[in-house]
C-alpha cells in the first residue's frame, strides 16, 4: 500500500497532460469493432484527431496509417498512399511497415532518410 | 489468494483517489530493456483467454494511447490486425506462440506487446454486482525474442448507489445500479485503468521512451536494473 502510494505521488506529476492528441480515438475505435456500421464516425474521429495533432505537431503514432487502413479498404488507394507516406515521415520507425505496404500498393517507397512528405 | 485480493482493493482506492495508480512492491529489473533501448513498440492482438467474445475488440481500442503516451511509436494496432489475418494469422493464439523475433522483418518492431485477457466478467451477487478484469502484459523484443518486461493487472468495480438514509429506499437504489451494471458492464473505464497503471507506474511501469526527450534515458532512479 506505501510502495502504492508513493508510486502514486510520482505519477501525479506527469499525469494531465498528454503528449500526443487523441481526440475520441478509443471511443470510436471500440464502437467500430463492435459494430463496423460504425466506420464514418471512426473515420472522422481520427481525421478530427490527426488536425489537432498537426497544429501542435502531437500527432498520435499510427493514427494516420489507421485513417489510412480505412480509405484502402474503401478502395481509396491515393488518399491511402498520402496517409502512409505521412506515417511514414513523421515517424521513422514505421518505415519498414509503410514501405512494405506502399510497394504492395505499387507505390514508390521513400529514399532511406529521405522526406516522403 | 488473499494477497492479490489485498492488492486488487488498494489498487481500487488509489484509483479512486486519483486518476492512476501503481500496484505490486515487487522490483522490476529494467536492464534488459535499457540495453535493448526499444523505440517501437507493436501491439498485436490479445488473447482472450475469457467466454467473453467481445473481450479483444473491446482491448484493442485502449491499448495503444497509454503506451505511446510513455513515448515510444505505437504501431496503428488495427492495421497490424488486418495485416495479421491477412497473412493468415487471424487467430490471436497463434500469433502468441510464435517467436517475437518473427515480427522484426516484417513490421521493422523493435518490441512486441502481448495482453492476454485472463478475466472479463460481471457478477452479480444478491444486490451487488462486481465487474472484474485481469490482465497479463508481456514485451519481447523484435530482435532476439526475450522478454523486457512484464506486468499483470486486476482491476474490480462495484458501483454503490447514494446513501438516502431510508434503509428499503437504499436498498431498492442499490439493486437498481447493480442491475444496470449487470445488464451493462462498464468494461472500458476499467480496462483503460488497468493500462495506465501497468503503463506509467513509477518503478512498474514502461521507461520513459524517445518520444518524451526530457526524460529517455533519465529516469534509471526511477526504474532501476536490478
Amino acid at each position: 500500500m506505501m510502495a502504492a502510494v508513493t508510486a502514486l505521488t510520482g505519477l501525479a506529476a506527469c499525469a494531465p497532460a498528454t503528449r500526443f492528441e487523441w481526440g475520441a480515438y478509443e471511443p470510436a475505435l471500440y464502437a467500430y469493432a463492435q459494430n463496423p456500421e460504425n466506420r464514418e464516425a471512426y473515420r472522422t474521429a481520427l481525421e478530427r484527431a490527426i488536425e489537432a495533432g498537426r497544429k501542435r505537431d502531437a500527432v498520435a503514432p499510427g493514427l494516420l496509417a489507421e485513417l489510412g487502413y480505412l480509405h484502402l479498404q474503401a478502395g481509396e488507394t491515393a488518399q491511402a498512399l498520402t496517409l502512409f507516406r505521412e506515417e511514414r515521415a513523421r515517424f521513422p520507425e514505421s518505415a519498414v511497415f509503410m514501405d512494405r505496404v506502399i510497394v504492395g500498393l505499387g507505390g514508390q517507397a521513400a529514399v532511406a532518410g529521405g522526406e516522403a512528405q | 489468494m488473499i494477497i492479490r485480493k489485498s492488492l486488487a482493493v488498494a489498487a481500487l482506492a488509489c484509483a479512486a483517489l486519483l486518476s492512476a495508480c501503481a500496484t505490486g512492491p515487487a522490483p522490476k529489473s529494467y536492464a534488459a530493456l535499457r540495453a535493448e533501448n526499444p523505440r517501437s513498440v507493436m501491439v498485436v492482438p490479445a488473447l482472450n483467454s475469457t467466454v467473453n467474445v467481445d473481450a479483444a475488440d473491446y482491448f484493442v481500442s485502449t491499448i495503444s494511447r497509454p503506451v505511446a503516451e510513455r513515448g515510444y511509436y505505437v504501431f496503428p494496432a488495427h492495421m497490424v490486425k488486418g495485416v495479421l489475418e491477412d497473412e493468415g494469422l487471424s487467430d490471436a493464439g497463434l500469433v502468441h506462440q510464435a517467436d517475437a523475433a518473427r515480427f522484426g522483418p516484417l513490421f521493422g518492431c523493435d518490441a512486441v506487446l502481448f495482453v492476454e485477457i485472463q478475466k472479463w466478467e460481471s457478477q452479480y451477487i444478491l444486490i451487488s454486482t462486481s465487474t472484474n478484469v485481469a490482465f497479463e502484459y508481456t514485451l519481447k523484443s523484435c530482435r532476439s525474442g526475450q522478454v523486457l518486461w512484464s506486468d499483470h493487472q486486476e482491476m474490480t468495480y462495484s458501483p454503490q448507489a447514494s446513501n438516502s438514509g431510508n434503509p428499503l429506499a437504499d436498498l431498492l437504489a442499490q439493486a437498481i445500479v447493480s442491475a444496470l451494471e449487470k445488464a451493462k458492464p462498464n468494461y472500458m473505464p476499467l480496462t483503460q485503468q488497468a493500462n495506465l497503471t501497468a503503463t506509467h507506474a513509477l518503478g512498474q511501469g514502461l521507461p520513459a521512451g524517445p518520444y518524451l526527450p526530457a526524460q529517455h534515458r533519465q529516469d534509471h532512479k526511477s526504474f532501476p536494473d536490478e
